[in-house]
């Protein structure tokens, strides 16, 4: 009976965009929740007859709710700087943990994230609001892993990221870039041969502050000029020559003023990086940069002062952590009060075969599914995933004009599904009068 | 494009609006601030995940010419140097006297003369023999004034470098810590331009004192200071310049590390000690400070002053030792002192020390001068004359007259031309003038060289506020531009709400 089969059909009709109004509603309600994605609804027809001459019943509509989780909203800028945001596509792994020290890939909740405002909480872990932890893997100062066999394809790899444990840094020096000039003039044969002394401080395993003195003595030859120099340098920490070095430069030609050869008696040099190696009383090795022969790029020799240019060296004393912030390839860098900045985990960015499929829960996290697939974590900024980015939150991608127009066509075609229902209804009156 | 979206670009559209006000508004209030640098915004797109979302700050900069600032400190440092120099040479000059004043010590001289020319004519006259006693009197004290006065100089100079040591030590200090601040805030990404500022004023103030190199360290933004001639005063902490002033400098102290001193001198005087490295001037290290205010007064203390000293010594030597001659005083035995005594005694002659710091002791003797005990007719008829002589008899003051227009000798380290007595007070007095002129012409050339970089230093970083204004007014109408858009966006929005009812 057809007019009963339109009664169902207006049902349905009200039912399908009862169920629109309601994802309306909490897209808007969601409209500034960072990482949210907007709910969508599909209709689809039910159909209950073959179109046959002369008789239609009237199927209705069916509805289904779908997020479009890969849909990515404006990255917006805060004054946090655990605040991470993807750029690019990707999703950040988080876990809820009761047990955030010690994660146990069997009970705890691994979840992925787009967006997050990640703070430190009384142990120094990165948490947020929801609970949800941040995760990364251990790394050294040079950013490379601790653990070199990172598992891909699982969470089982990663573990909570943690500044509190990584308080302090000190970090010894192992290069010092040295540009400079050295007076021709001292080579002289009626000059006087007093040495030029540079103290440069550098630093060893433990932050102390240690000095190298560079002394730079010309050699007086019989007449004219030696253009040679006796370079020798002493460490500070055990009072001892760590390096002796003979550096003749060019006199004469296009390559005048730089350096010729340099003959090492303690000591290395190496023509190829313009390097002396010196090993310093603690056993590292500090690489001074002097240039490489015939090109100028570091000491020169000429008719001048005696001109340091650029000391310019790494390493740092111990400092205190004060914050972690988040660089463009995943590393979480602490920052200390010495100024030093080191990596001290990274964050792997996860790529889903199907992210639309993953299903939302609490906290605006992902948990994935059958439908989803696995997952595969990339370096960020590498493969398919975008680079992370601190002091940034992703917005919701609920567009308030979108809902508000999905909202009049929603109230319209409520009225209209309303209607045909209060139609049916006069309809079926109309037949029940007929018998009187 | 959505509307939201055109939100949010408005909005970032008007945050840097707002954000280069601020800049302008700072600039214009620290127009007059010395040592601020104007500072100005960089915007460029901003891109969201891909796409352009609105307009973001990439920096404020500060407008430095390095290069100019290098070169208006190195010429701070030269002229805080000459001006020191020329300080000094003024007061050594104006102590020794010039052509027009009565005390000084050529006039004394001729004064001293004159008195013995006029006691030539009366020798018997009780007055003039009076007036021959106070004029030798005036001209010992003119020794002794002169020698406080360069003994002062000396004094002054060293604890005027104690006291720039303390401010050089004290902003070495401040420039670690900010430049640790710094470095923190740089790796941040933080503003630190108005640190930056501070910390350009405070190395300002060490270059003229110290004339320094900076080197700009890698990554955090730090610096370090060298001396112009390579000497570390600011790594990762900073030097100490280690001075320690003498309370009261006595004349026979001096600076002089490399011992080649003249007997009668003590080294005992500071030189400027930076982590056990003496690199005063004169200390004899190649990489010894040149330039500066520092370097100046270390001039004054070792070099100016001293020289003054030497002459005025050989000069009170070559009198005393005159005077104190038995062919100018025949009445005096091997042991007897003359007219002038070194402190009181005969000048011991073959006592090289004697020299150091002779004007200073310098006296009348007491033999000659009745308040002391001694005989006013001494002057007449020699200063150890056991009885007095004839009254009429001039033949002594007359050998006493001889001495003074006779040439005499002089210590070699004084430089002056084997003269009269009067004529070489008179020619150390002219070469004093001389110093003075040139090194008084030097610094003025040098504050005209200061001026011209010092001018193109503040047209390149100072503030115009003519052009602030103009920029502000270009942001306002940006603001409005922007406002406008958001206006226009809550209409659209108040549309669709309309539509919905």
């Amino acid at each position: 009976m057809s007019l009963g089969s339109s009664l169902n059909a207006g049902v349905l009709g009200l039912q399908a965009n009862a169920a629109r109004l309601a994802t309306i509603s909490e897209n808007i309600a969601n409209n500034n929740t960072a990482g949210y994605k907007r709910a969508e609804i599909d209709f689809s027809t039910i159909v209950l007859s073959d179109d046959q001459p002369g008789s239609f019943t009237a199927g209705g509509v069916t509805s289904s709710v779908r997020r479009s989780i890969n849909e990515r909203g404006l990255v917006e800028a805060t004054g946090n700087s655990t605040d991470i945001s993807i750029k690019g596509g990707g999703f950040i792994p988080v876990a809820k943990s009761n047990t955030p020290d010690n994660l146990n890939p069997a009970g705890d909740e691994y979840r992925l994230a787009t967006t997050g405002s990640f703070r430190p909480d009384v142990n120094g872990n990165l948490v947020t609001n929801g609970g949800h932890y941040l995760l990364g893997f251990r790394v050294d100062q040079n950013g490379t892993a601790l653990n070199p066999a990172i598992a891909r394809n699982s969470f089982e790899s990663l573990e909570v990221v943690n500044i509190g444990a990584s308080g302090f840094t000190a970090s010894p020096t192992t290069t010092i870039e040295f540009a400079g000039n050295l007076p021709a003039q001292d080579t002289d044969a009626a000059a006087s041969g007093d040495p030029r002394i540079l103290p440069v401080e550098y630093f060893d395993e433990l932050g102390n502050s240690q000095t190298l003195t560079l002394t730079f003595t010309p050699t007086i030859p019989a007449t004219g000029f030696s253009a040679n120099w006796q370079f020798t340098v002493t460490d500070s920490a055990n009072a001892a020559t760590v390096g002796d070095f003979g550096i003749q430069f060019n006199q004469s030609g296009a390559t005048a003023g730089t350096i010729d050869a340099v003959t090492a008696t303690t000591g290395s040099y190496d023509p190829a990086t313009g390097a002396l190696t010196v090993t310093v009383a603690g056993g590292n090795d500090i690489a001074i940069d002097i240039g490489r022969p015939a090109t100028g790029d570091g000491l020169v020799q000429f008719s001048g002062e005696f001109a340091p240019l650029r000391i310019s060296k790494d390493g740092a004393s111990f400092g205190n952590i004060l914050r972690a912030e988040i660089s463009d390839d995943g590393m979480v860098n602490a920052i200390f009060d010495n100024g030093q900045t080191r990596p001290i985990y990274q964050i792997l960015v996860a790529d889903v075969i199907n992210p639309n499929g993953m299903q939302l829960t609490d906290g605006n996290v992902f948990r994935l599914t059958q439908e989803s697939g696995g997952l595969f974590l990339f370096n960020a900024g590498t493969g398919p995933v975008g680079t992370t980015a601190g002091y940034s939150l992703e917005n919701s991608t609920v567009d308030i004009a979108q809902e508000l127009t999905a909202l009049i066509e929603t109230q319209r075609s409520y009225s209209s599904s309303a209607r045909i229902v209060t139609t049916v209804d006069e309809m079926l009156q109309e037949t029940t009068n007929l018998k009187r | 494009m959505t509307i939201a979206h055109a939100l949010s670009n408005a909005l970032s559209g008007l945050l840097a609006n707002q954000r280069q006000a601020d800049v302008t508004a700072h600039n214009i209030a620290n127009a007059t601030t010395p040592g601020f640098s104007r500072q100005e915004v960089t915007v460029e797109p901003h891109l969201g995940g891909g796409q352009g979302a609105g307009v973001r700050i990439s920096a404020v900069q500060r407008q430095v010419d390095l290069l100019l600032v290098r070169e208006s400190r190195a010429a701070q440092a030269r002229l805080d140097f000459l001006t020191t120099s020329a300080d000094a040479f003024t007061r050594v000059a104006e102590a020794l006297g010039d052509a027009d004043s009565t005390n000084g010590l050529p006039q004394l001289f001729q004064r001293t003369e004159e008195a013995f020319r006029a006691l030539e004519t009366t020798p018997e006259s009780v007055p003039r023999q009076q007036d021959a006693l106070r004029s030798l009197q005036s001209l010992t004290r003119g020794f002794n004034e002169a020698s406080n006065e360069f003994g002062n100089i000396r004094g002054e100079a060293d604890a005027a470098i104690a006291r720039e040591v303390g401010i050089v030590n004290s902003s070495l200090q401040e420039l670690a810590r900010l430049n640790r601040q710094i470095g923190l805030y740089n790796s941040s990404g933080a503003n630190t331009n108005d640190l930056q500022d501070q910390r350009d004023r405070l190395i300002d103030e060490v270059a003229r004192r110290i004339p320094i190199r900076v080197l700009r360290n890698d990554g955090a933004g730090g610096i370090s200071l060298l001396t112009h001639e390579g000497v570390p005063l600011l790594d990762h902490d900073a030097a100490t310049l280690a001075f320690d002033p003498r309370p009261i400098v006595n004349t026979g102290e001096i600076y002089d590390p490399s011992g080649s001193a003249d007997p009668g001198f003590t080294h005992i005087l500071s030189g400027l000690n930076v982590d056990g490295r003496d690199i005063a001037p004169g200390s004899g290290d190649a990489q010894s400070v040149g330039s500066g205010l520092i370097a100046g007064l270390f001039r004054v203390r070792d070099e100016i002053a001293p020289a003054a000293l030497a002459r005025l010594d050989a000069i009170a030597y070559a009198v005393a030792d005159r005077f104190q001659d038995s062919t100018v005083d025949t009445t005096l035995g091997p042991a007897d002192a003359g007219l002038f005594t070194d402190a009181g005694a005969r000048l011991n002659t073959t006592d090289p020390a004697a020299i150091a710091g002779l004007a200073s002791r310098l006296a009348v003797n007491d033999a000659l001068d009745p308040a002391a005990g001694g005989t006013l007719s001494r002057l007449r008829d020699g200063a150890a004359a056991a009885t007095p002589g004839l009254a009429g008899d001039p033949a002594q003051v007359s050998r006493f007259i001889g001495a003074f227009t006779a040439p005499a000798s002089y210590s070699s380290v004084s430089g002056l031309t084997a003269n009269t007595l009067p004529a070489a007070a008179r020619e150390f007095t002219q070469l004093a003038h001389q110093a003075r002129t040139a090194e008084v012409r030097n610094t003025t050339a040098q504050e005209v060289t200061l001026q011209t970089v010092s001018e193109r230093r503040l047209s390149h970083a100072g503030v115009s506020i003519d052009e602030e204004l103009q920029k502000l007014a270009l942001f306002e109408r940006s603001f409005a531009a922007n406002s406008q858009v958001i206006q226009a966006a809550s209409r659209m929005l108040d549309e669709l709400l309309g539509i919905v009812r």
